[in-house]
């Protein structure tokens, strides 16, 4: 693992090859929606109230991380399921992997995929916090953080999935039919629920988990669960993330 | 080895687990899924030409023949048969469904295993 490579590797993913620009797109059009979410939020509110019962005002963050919760996992998997199969499909890796080791390359990636999604991420903390401002609410930054950090973590652990299986696949087809499946799979495991350990194998159940500290209102804030969930996710993440790594080293390309 | 014993020793597996869980009660869902991951993972690492659909295929093999046998061997599968009318169709769409869906995770634990530990991807 070498640091110059890996910035060298994320400089590339982010700004100048041909599937930046795409990637860019389909962020643009995350904040975009969750803009659309926000500006009709007062609409779900009334007609959702006894949902939001606890909190004070328009609940922007809690929306927003609603629309993370539900169309992040598909975000990822359209911008991150080709970032290795294609390289791979071309065979362009094998000029790639002669001068910057594979590890690298992994990390690489993958932390340009996180990059990413944080700026996209945080174009809609700030929208909220608009939003907030002009709303006449009070603006509660503690909320917004928590939406942006908890967020951050669960697209993680899908960007480490996704790379993961990228990175097994030997073209793009297998890798969207892949991950498409597995993104099946994780559902399937978090619908078990109840008493069933299969849920605590989904990210999905983390996720949702996390929804309780942006319903509850300040005084009731429970740290410790959210902060175990994050610490969960970011081990799901470490774990995928080092799959990845040994599927890499071990690969014939 | 050929495909058709990986075939056979990935069913036998697949009833093996299915009759340990059912002996110590473990749950159909969590039991089938563990069984399915373990025959998918088997089957990547041993076969070298389309494990998935041999991992599919075996996986669906040993479910089906695991929900027949305790269908027609244990009190609660007579039971089922016995009621008829409204109970059948009801297991019946029951027990395709967790094959398939089981068959699917076999077919992905084949996946992984066969990229990363076949020597022959």
């Amino acid at each position: 693992m070498n640091f110059l490579e890996i910035r060298t590797i994320l400089e590339d993913e982010l700004f100048q090859s041909s599937k930046s620009r795409y990637s860019w797109f389909f962020g643009g059009i995350f904040i975009f929606l969750s803009l659309i979410a926000i500006k009709y939020g007062t609409k779900i509110y009334t007609l959702y109230s006894f949902f939001f019962l606890k909190f004070e005002g328009v609940p922007y963050s809690l929306i927003s991380y609603l629309l993370v919760l539900a169309l992040g996992p598909f975000f990822v998997l359209i911008i991150a399921f080709d970032s290795i199969s294609s390289e791979i499909e071309t065979g362009s890796i094998r000029y790639i992997i002669s001068k910057v080791q594979r590890s690298s390359f992994i990390l690489g990636k993958g932390v340009s995929l996180f990059l990413g999604f944080t700026i996209v991420l945080s174009g809609i903390a700030f929208i909220c916090l608009i939003y907030q401002y002009f709303a006449d609410n009070a603006i509660q930054f503690e909320k917004i953080f928590f939406f942006w950090l908890g967020s951050l973590f669960y697209l993680g652990s899908f960007i480490s999935i996704f790379l993961f299986i990228s990175t097994l696949s030997a073209n793009n087809k297998i890798s969207f039919v892949m991950s498409l499946v597995f993104l099946g799979i994780l559902i399937y495991f978090y619908l078990q629920g109840g008493e069933s350990l299969l849920k605590y194998l989904s990210p999905y159940s983390y996720g949702i988990d996390n929804l309780k500290i942006l319903k509850e209102s300040q005084i009731k804030t429970e740290f410790t669960g959210f902060f175990k969930n994050l610490f969960f996710l970011f081990l799901y993440t470490l774990s995928f993330l080092s799959l990845s790594l040994f599927a890499m080293k071990r690969r014939d390309l | 080895m050929k495909t058709r014993n990986i075939l056979l020793i990935g069913v036998g597996i697949g009833l093996g687990l299915f009759g340990l869980f059912e002996f110590f009660s473990v749950s159909f869902t969590e039991g089938g899924i563990l069984g399915a991951i373990l025959i998918g993972l088997f089957i990547g690492k041993t076969i070298d030409k389309h494990p998935l659909r041999y991992a599919f295929f075996s996986v669906c093999v040993s479910h089906l023949l695991a929900f027949t046998l305790l269908f027609l061997f244990t009190e609660d599968g007579k039971l089922v048969l016995q009621e008829g009318d409204i109970l059948l169709p009801f297991f019946l769409g029951y027990v395709l469904l967790r094959t398939l869906i089981n068959s699917i995770i076999g077919t992905f634990g084949a996946f992984v295993s066969f990229n990363i530990l076949n020597k022959q991807s």
